[in-house]
Order: structure tokens, then C-alpha cells, then sequence
């Protein structure tokens, strides 16, 4: 049985988003988590914006460069969102 | 006799606390996924708690007249025990629709087809009928889970298809052998509940 393809939630594009920086090691430049979270530009921008409103990230400068760390509270929204991942994926569904 | 009921009514409240358990699960999933399936799931699991608790309920107030020596009828006369197996029959059939229809949700196969049969509902106990409809939805549902470990392997998917398995046996259970096997159904759907549990508290510790 093959699931139909679904459109990613906000929060899902959110969620790949901040995992892209961890992966990271916790710092990401604009172009790695475009490509990371296969996102258009106009898309990043937004969320770029809505994640260091909601204070999830924040925006340093280093070396003349701008890039995006993540916050306490990125980590904790990336565990809790892999929680809940978890439990959705068990009644089988795909987000 | 009132063993019988104390037992039974300790099975329907673990099963009722639960499954209130995954609803409120379910409920903080919504609020982080933005997924409405979330919401069917938690308005399924919370349906069927209630209406577990309230039957729970029921059992534990005829096991104390008992225990009190009050001179009671047999139990399959009372009319609390019908209208007690009756709204837990009419909230199980309404949750297991409710957790089928989100475990669905986006199977085009399914949307194209979904049709629900109406249903009048009598005062009945343990009727064979009304326990061969839930032991389908719930084979339906750990139908549903079993393939989604086909394709995912997740060990709490596997939790759930056996929880719900387990659900459907003690359904079916009743639709074979009748009230005499009342307590092994109890089991039954004990161990289901405990699998569901499992899960939950697997599913936290996630990332941990």
C-alpha cells in the first residue's frame, strides 16, 4: 500500500529546518539549510524570520558571514518533535 | 460473582485510563505537528476512555451491592449493566471509526470509498452482533498498523497492530464463546491496552 504524497506542514518544514543546523553542529549559513530543508528562497526567508521570532534560532555574524544558531529552545521543539514523529508514525502516518 | 466484577472493572478502567492517555498524546502531537489527524486520533481514543470509564463505572457499583449483600438480579437482567454496554458499545463503535478515519486520512483508496453503515441501536448485552462489528474495526485498525510496519519497521507501529489485534480477539472472543468467556476477553483486551501503553511510554523516551 503505497501512502498518497502528502504537502509538508508548516511545522514540518520548521522541524528540517532546525535539524539542518544540528546537523550542522548547531551553526548554519542561509544557503546549507535552503538546500538542506529543499526549500525556494521566498520560502526560506519566511521561515527563517518566523523561527527567530518564535526564538527558536538566533542570527549571528562570524566572520563577516551571517549564520543561523540554534537556540535552547530549537532543541527542545527538535526532541518534542521527534516525540510526536514517533507516536504519529506508529498509527501509521506519514507526515 | 463479585470477583468477576471486580476484575472486569479493573480491566475497563486500565483500558479507560489508557486510552485517555494516547488522547492526551495524541492532543500535544496535534499542537506540535499541525497534523488534524491528530485531532480525530485524540477525539477516537478520548471516546472510547469515556466510555470505558463510565462502563467501568457501572461494574464497580453492582460489585459493591454485591459485596454489601444487597439481593441483586442476575447481572445480565440489570438495566444499568444494558445501558453501561450499550453507550460503551456506541463510544467503541464511534472511536474505532474515529481512529480508522485517521489512520486513513490521505489513502485516496479510502476517501473514494468511505461509506458508513447506520445503525440502530436496541438495549443489548454482550450481543454477538454488536461484538463481530467492533472485532472488525479493530481488525481493520491492526490490518491497517500491521501493514504500516511492513513499510516502516518502527517497533511501536508493531506495538499497535498487536494492541489492536489483541482488541479484535477479545472481541471476537465474545462473538464465539459468549459471556462464559467474559474474563479471557478481559485478558485480551488487557494485554491490548498494555501494548498501547508500551508504545506511549516508549514513544517519550524518544531522543532521551
Amino acid at each position: 500500500m503505497t501512502a498518497k504524497q502528502r504537502y509538508r506542514s508548516k511545522m514540518r518544514i520548521c522541524y528540517d529546518m532546525l535539524r539542518v543546523i544540528q546537523e550542522e553542529g548547531g551553526e548554519a549559513g542561509p544557503t546549507r539549510i535552503l538546500y538542506g530543508a529543499n526549500l525556494s528562497y521566498e520560502r526560506l526567508k519566511k521561515y527563517l524570520t518566523e523561527l527567530k521570532d518564535k526564538g527558536l534560532i538566533e542570527e549571528v555574524q562570524t566572520n563577516g558571514k551571517t549564520v543561523y544558531r540554534l537556540t535552547d529552545s530549537g532543541r527542545m521543539f527538535i526532541v518534542q518533535f521527534r516525540k510526536m514523529m514517533e507516536f504519529a508514525r506508529a498509527f501509521g502516518m506519514i507526515l | 460473582m463479585s470477583a468477576f466484577f471486580v476484575f472486569d472493572a479493573f480491566t475497563e478502567f486500565f483500558s479507560a485510563f489508557t486510552a485517555l492517555a494516547v488522547a492526551y498524546y495524541a492532543i500535544r502531537a496535534h499542537r506540535v505537528l499541525e497534523d488534524s489527524r491528530m485531532l480525530a486520533l485524540n477525539l477516537g481514543f478520548a471516546i472510547l476512555g469515556a466510555g470505558m470509564l463510565l462502563h467501568g463505572g457501572i461494574k464497580v457499583k453492582i460489585a459493591l451491592a454485591v459485596l454489601s449483600g444487597v439481593k441483586t438480579p442476575p447481572a445480565r437482567m440489570l438495566p444499568e449493566v444494558r445501558i453501561g454496554y450499550v453507550i460503551a458499545f456506541a463510544t467503541q463503535f464511534a472511536a474505532y471509526i474515529l481512529i480508522l478515519i485517521a489512520m486513513l486520512a490521505g489513502e485516496r483508496r479510502f476517501e473514494e470509498s468511505l461509506l458508513i453503515p447506520p445503525l440502530a441501536i436496541p438495549l443489548i448485552e454482550y450481543d454477538a452482533r454488536t461484538e463481530g462489528l467492533l472485532a472488525l474495526l479493530t481488525a481493520l485498525i491492526a490490518i491497517r498498523a500491521g501493514l504500516s510496519y511492513s513499510e516502516s519497521d518502527s517497533k511501536w507501529t508493531a506495538l499497535v497492530a498487536v494492541g489492536f489485534a489483541l482488541m479484535a480477539l477479545s472481541h471476537a472472543l465474545l462473538v464465539f464463546g459468549g459471556p462464559r468467556l467474559l474474563v479471557t476477553a478481559g485478558i485480551s483486551r488487557l494485554l491490548g491496552f498494555a501494548c498501547l501503553l508500551w508504545m506511549l511510554v516508549g514513544v517519550s523516551r524518544v531522543g532521551e
